[in-house]
């Protein structure tokens, strides 16, 4: 099975790309996890061949980088990330809220960037944590900015050829706040979620929004009023402005566009009271 | 196409093709607990551990599982936790049973030398569906399960 020409099993980051480049109609497969739903709808679109990531060690693992920052590989899974302690806890905090345990064991990190859903809830805090994608292709490494990698719900622009290896997140000492809503507790997709960072000074704050419907996007308005403004109507006003949300089956866009400026009234409150 | 596995603990070889997923793999090769249903990742009944995750095994392609370790319920079920299942009226139609076995002993594993709450075990089970039971027994169940093993080990 090993051997077959339309299963690819490399096991290091250069083989990968080496059979990306053979074998551009393949289907690259992380935790399988974003893939696997359609394919079981549509089983008649079953991939030309694949190339399994689960045995290169090198996209594994996360450790602190020489700026102080992490560097986290792409297959690190989302259960992993939850269980991530002090200094990632605004992410970790983030990957508690995706889906439920068994699709946290399989679903990758790396998987959840490419896949951009509106709903994820770790690109929502990555949007917060000065976030960098490292990218790999048969001509290098190159580096983008999360912002500049996700252009849309359900697009990048990682290129035919190119690896997401692994995700770079910025020094995360300082306040930091995550909420979100879904329809229940545990095991629901965000109706709307909310993301703050703050460095130890205060001076740089981050603000994300996530409504659902986009992927999130930052709130530079509500970043500038967070510590300059004691009225949390203000700051949630404009946290609410650059959500866009969408009505579908499980909420109106009212219930999010209300329910994102209750987050950020209780974010206000939170990290203005220095709460961590 | 085929792959090999070890399938509660005994190598098997498992037919598949391209877009196959390791749930209908496991049911084609007669292990039959792990349960069709959603097929999209959201109600738990075919939870198996994958190399000792728990893991829904619709989501997974039977390909990518090539040389691993998975475990079902035809592994055997403790003694303690079927009863306590039955004790809570935690079994009913029984079809979403053999993915919420698979979930709680994982559950149970992991908190084998730690307290476990109420709100834990709620969030660990928020992956397996059950439209029978209204999930309180399997919640009281498992806790019961927990104390005993924790209490009889310490």
């Amino acid at each position: 099975m090993n051997g077959s020409a339309v299963i690819r099993r490399p096991v290091s980051i250069a083989e990968a790309v080496a059979a990306m480049g053979e074998c551009p109609q393949f289907t690259v497969c992380a935790g399988g996890t974003a893939l696997m739903p359609g394919l079981n709808r549509h089983p008649e679109s079953v991939p030309a061949g694949w190339i399994f990531l689960g045995g290169i060690e090198e996209l594994r693992g996360w450790r602190r980088t020489s700026s102080g920052g992490w560097r986290l590989g792409a297959l690190v899974t989302l259960e992993q990330v939850a269980s991530l302690g002090d200094d990632l806890s605004l992410l970790a905090h983030a990957a508690r809220g995706a889906g439920s345990w068994q699709l946290r064991n399989a679903a990758t990190l790396g998987g959840s960037l490419v896949a951009a859903w509106a709903t994820s809830d770790v690109i929502t805090a990555l949007c917060c944590l000065e976030t960098q994608v490292e990218i790999v292709s048969a001509t290098g490494v190159r580096h983008a900015a999360l912002e500049e990698f996700i252009v849309g719900s359900g697009h990048t622009v990682l290129g035919a050829g190119e690896l997401l290896s692994a995700v770079l997140v910025g020094p995360t000492a300082g306040r930091h706040s995550y909420t979100r809503v879904g329809a229940r507790a545990a095991n629901s997709p965000l109706l709307c979620a909310l993301a703050v960072s703050a460095d130890p000074r205060l001076e740089t704050v981050r603000v994300a929004v996530a409504d659902g419907s986009h992927v999130a996007r930052r709130a530079p308005a509500a970043e500038r009023l967070l510590f300059a403004e004691a009225d949390p109507a203000a700051f949630a006003a404009a946290a609410q402005s650059v959500a866009a949300p969408g009505d579908d089956a499980l909420a109106s866009a009212a219930y999010r566009r209300h329910a994102i400026g209750v987050l950020a009234r209780r974010a206000h409150r939170a990290l203005r009271g220095g709460a961590r | 196409m085929e792959i090999e596995a070890v399938v509660n603990g005994v190598a098997m070889t498992l037919q598949c093709s391209m877009g196959t997923n390791l749930l209908c793999a496991l049911r084609d090769a007669g292990v039959l607990s792990p349960k069709t249903a959603c097929e999209e990742g959201r109600c738990g009944a075919c939870s198996v551990l994958n190399d000792g995750a728990v893991v829904y095994s619709c989501l997974l392609p039977a390909l990518a599982c090539h040389g691993a370790a998975i475990t079902t319920v035809e592994a055997g079920v403790a003694a303690d936790l079927t009863e306590a299942l039955v004790a809570r009226g935690a079994v009913q139609c029984g079809f979403c049973t053999p993915g919420f076995v698979v979930t709680i002993e994982a559950l149970l594993a992991r908190y084998a030398a730690r307290p476990l709450d109420d709100a834990t075990v709620r969030a660990a089970l928020s992956g397996n569906l059950c439209r029978c039971t209204g999930y309180e027994g399997l919640v009281a169940a498992t806790l019961d399960v927990h104390l005993e093993r924790t209490t009889v080990s310490s």
